[in-house]
């Protein structure tokens, strides 16, 4: 377990490196100028003298390695340089919006769980069923929906004809609710059919069978064998959906003024704001992949035989 | 006893469904193909006295905000958002084949690299990446395409390695080899006709997919640009007004959904086709 | 309860998965601490057998006949009692040991959640019985067994821990498909003395399905033979080995590789597929002494000679 775990370390260490590279260079990449973009974001005139001393100051004249070295080594220490538009420090937006952003996560992540597990039970058990065929009509449509839809109809539907709840989203639970449905319900859809499909797949293994020949009561079988052997799968599943809970969080925060990382994100694309992306990029990459690693451990801890290994 | 035993399908009803569905793909693609002839209206001309109108006779779906017929962006969008979505796909899946293909035939460094960048590639949220690349591009559909496909060859890559490595093992692949078959003519001729069911299954599962991402980019801006009609920044555009002209959100809304449906379920019906095992 | 020594009573049973019957027409009786072999080729109905007794398969229906168990008739029962009424006195073995139980989590926390399921449990009494009954059956390390999982065991203790846990659970019969074809040829006669003990020193009846004729002789006791889902000839196990009547039981001893160097015989034709049964014998396509009478007469099993009973139309001749 500690040989795995140190091992996964490593690999993480290497795949965080290449994730950094890759952030900067698409900022390297960028079309136009850096300089002229910082210049452009504080609303100064651009003169030939003044673009000049701008790209000496920030270092654009070192070669790309140099650059990025730099740069890694400003990210080691947190320092993740200054936005071009207001100067702040770039860590500190993020770290506020990242705040923001776990709120409405967290939320929708539970909301999408506390539904999707107990039904995905019942849809499991009653195959093929009334509730089995609704629950999986419901979750196709629920796939279908993008989440930018689904805000605007919801938001529709509740604030303008309904007016029950208001525009812009608050930390308020009535706020939350909201953008935390339309985050769930692309969520839990998918949560839906697949954790059926896993669960159908342990009910079928022939250790259930041989639960029922002893006499095993259904209770103790469902809850400490067949849903214990699937929260194996259902942990990577959940980490897996950590990716396009961030990524829709983007759309629904805009959409929702929400001031988390994805509006943040949003509003420094509009401003050119390439220190923020950049950051925006590389931190969200990096929960990405240290909440995949956490799932593996847990992977790891839940089954035994791969423990061992 | 926990368990209810599975209902048969019955292949013939499977078939069916598969030709409907594709009747309808073939439908919405010939829309796509067809939408300048279909339109009853200038789908970019604007028109001060028409502003906001319901639904009517001369503009079934109604009109934007700048007096646009809705109807006829509607059917222009469905070429923006199938044509590309297609386009996206097709590239992705050719690529990541073929890169997928090679590496797991000659393995070794080639295979290292490859197989490294996609792990790479995918620690980032596919959206998280795309909506970056796009942004920092500055939008227009190629770039959001470019945006979405910098991750989603990966998918093909990793599942035509597999299959390579695991058919090179199969004796018939071994046979070809020891018989002096070249390796293009092993890849393509013994190999792809095997693996071609499982990488279909997923390009048909990326379709819906991917026109969700094209939408939601330019949803955000960073996709298809105004006037330009599309679906995903005709819903954006139009709901800052959505108490005037619900219809405008609306029948653009229920095109999209409608048309990512129709592609799930055909991918859905492809896997359960071509793996019946699978289908739960 | 009809008679105090007899366990388990089937009557005409017919049985199968939606379509036709896969058994039809099974009569047999089965006293306490006794032990039936079922043998015949693959495909004859005799996994399908068990799985009726049993009735944990939700698509496999009784289509006629009746099964007593301790002489409560197991048809009239609803499915959700019936299987707790069976599960009660009988227990399973599986082709594949460990199989029924569940690979990662430790034996004893399954033996202790069957046990309360059962009202069985009490904690003070569960170490020592546990021990005491995987000891019984030869594991030396009982302590260790409780605490593995049963992927961390192999094959034959695996076996020998769901038989401990039958002998724990002090149950009546033991339905056993295929219980040693997937142990290593060392181990199979280790796990066929056991599970004879368990019929003479513990008294647990056994129905045990196996295509392994030497497995059946060892274990004594009375030998079904079965063919395309009907039961052909029923003797104890001595009579019926030396002395097979039925035309397809001959067929299959001959069939059986030896020693010795002379060649097995192996029977011609196949197991009649699905469709409608002939009304006569089913082995009539196959049989070397068949008669026409045979293609029509149907046959049902009787007693030749004493305990030996036989289903064939030509049983009173002697053999040619």
């Amino acid at each position: 377990m500690g040989k795995y775990i140190l091992k996964r370390m490593a690999h993480l260490i290497w795949i965080l490196l290449a994730v950094s590279f890759l952030t900067f260079l698409l900022m390297y990449l960028a079309p136009g100028d850096a300089a002229e973009k910082k210049l452009n974001a504080q609303g100064i005139s651009v003169s030939q003298e003044v673009l000049e001393r701008t790209r000496q100051e920030m270092g654009l004249d070192r070669p790309f390695l140099v650059q990025y070295g730099d740069w890694l080594l400003g990210v080691l220490r947190l320092d993740l340089g200054s936005s071009y538009k207001d100067g702040f420090p770039v860590g500190e937006k993020l770290a506020r919006g990242l705040g923001s952003t776990l709120v409405l996560a967290l939320w929708s992540l539970l909301l999408s769980l506390a539904v999707a597990l107990p039904l995905s039970l019942l849809a499991a058990l009653h195959r093929d069923g009334p509730l089995d065929r609704i629950l999986r009509f419901l979750s196709f449509v629920g796939n279908s929906l993008p989440g930018f839809l689904l805000s605007v109809l919801l938001m529709y539907l509740f604030c303008v004809r309904l007016r029950l709840l208001p525009v812009l989203a608050d930390r308020s639970l009535k706020g939350l609710l909201l953008p935390g449905l339309s985050l769930a319900i692309p969520l839990c859809s998918r949560f839906l059919r697949q954790f059926r499909a896993e669960l159908l797949e342990q009910l079928g293994r022939s250790y259930v069978t041989g639960a029922v020949t002893r006499g095993v009561k259904a209770r103790y079988i469902l809850f400490r064998n067949v849903l214990r052997n699937a929260s194996i799968s259902i942990l990577t599943i959940v980490g897996l959906s950590v990716g396009s809970l961030m990524g829709g969080s983007v759309v629904i925060e805009t959409i929702f003024r929400w001031p988390g990382l994805g509006k943040l994100a949003m509003d420094a694309i509009r401003d050119r704001d390439l220190p923020v992306i950049q950051g925006f990029v590389l931190l969200t990459a990096v929960i990405y992949v240290g909440i995949n690693l956490l799932t593996d451990i847990a992977y790891h801890w839940v089954d035994p035989r791969v423990r061992e290994e | 006893m926990l368990l209810k035993p599975r209902r048969k399908r019955s292949r013939k009803k499977l078939r069916l469904r598969m030709i409907l569905l594709l009747t309808l793909a073939c439908l919405l693609a010939l829309t796509a193909v067809l939408a300048p002839l279909l339109t009853p209206n200038d789908p970019n001309a604007t028109d001060s006295g028409a502003m906001n109108y319901a639904p009517c006779r001369e503009y079934p779906f109604g009109t934007d905000r700048y007096g646009r017929c809705v109807c006829s962006r509607v059917l222009m969008g469905a070429r923006t958002s199938v044509f590309c979505a297609l386009a996206l796909v097709v590239a992705a899946f050719l690529l990541g084949s073929i890169l997928g293909m090679l590496a797991g035939y000659y393995s070794g460094a080639a295979d290292t690299l490859v197989m490294r960048l996609a792990d790479v590639l995918l620690s980032f949220p596919q959206m998280v990446l795309a909506i970056a690349v796009a942004g920092i591009l500055g939008g227009g559909m190629g770039n959001a395409m470019l945006a979405l496909g910098i991750t989603s060859w990966t998918l093909y890559a990793r599942l035509a390695r597999a299959q390579v490595l695991s058919l090179r093992k199969e004796a018939y692949v071994q046979a070809a080899r020891l018989s002096g078959c070249s390796t293009p003519s092993i890849l393509l001729r013994t190999m792809l006709p095997n693996m071609l069911g499982p990488l279909a299954v997923n390009a048909a599962a990326q379709l819906g997919t991917t026109m969700v991402g094209l939408a939601g980019l330019s949803f955000l801006g960073i996709g298809v640009r105004e006037p330009h009609a599309e679906w995903g920044s005709m819903i954006s555009a139009a709901r800052g007004y959505i108490q005037l002209a619900p219809w405008s959100v609306l029948f653009p809304a229920g095109a999209a959904v409608l048309t990512v449906m129709v592609f799930n379920l055909l991918g859905d019906c492809l896997r359960d086709w071509l793996d019946p095992e699978a289908a739960k | 309860m009809s008679d105090q020594t007899v366990l388990l009573e089937v009557r005409d049973l017919s049985a199968g998965y939606g379509g036709g019957p896969v058994v039809a027409g099974i009569s047999f009786t089965l006293e306490r601490g006794e032990i039936l072999s079922l043998v015949g080729e693959s495909g004859c109905g005799k996994s399908t057998l068990l799985r009726a007794i049993m009735g944990t398969e939700p698509d496999l229906c009784l289509l006629s006949g009746s099964i007593r168990l301790e002489g409560t008739e197991l048809a009239a029962l609803p499915p959700r009692e019936r299987l707790r009424f069976v599960a009660r006195r009988c227990g399973m073995v599986f082709q594949s040991p460990g199989a029924s139980f569940n690979p990662i989590r430790s034996y004893r926390s399954q033996f202790i959640e069957t046990l309360k399921s059962r009202g069985k449990y009490d904690k003070k009494d569960f170490l020592p019985r546990a021990e005491a009954a995987l000891l019984r059956l030869g594991l030396k390390e009982p302590r260790r067994v409780l605490d593995s999982c049963p992927y961390e065991l192999s094959g034959g203790m695996n076996q020998r821990v769901a038989l401990a846990l039958a002998l724990l659970l002090g149950q009546e019969l033991l339905l056993a498909d295929e219980p040693t074809s997937a142990l290593d040829a060392a181990i199979q006669l280790q796990a066929a003395a056991e599970l004879k003990s368990l019929g003479e020193t513990a008294g647990i009846a056994q129905i045990v399905v196996t295509h392994n004729l030497a497995l059946a002789r060892y274990l004594g006791g009375r030998i079904g033979v079965m063919y395309a889902g009907r039961l052909v000839e029923l003797a104890p196990a001595g009579d019926l080995l030396e002395e097979p009547r039925h035309p397809y039981t001959q067929a299959l001893l001959e069939a059986i590789p030896r020693l010795d160097g002379t060649m097995p015989r192996p029977l011609a034709g196949q197991l009649p597929g699905e469709g409608p049964a002939l009304p006569g014998c089913p082995f009539f396509p196959r049989c070397s002494r068949a008669i026409p009478a045979c293609r029509e007469t149907p046959c049902t099993l009787a007693p030749w000679k004493g305990e030996h009973l036989l289903a064939c139309c030509r049983a009173g001749e002697e053999t040619p």
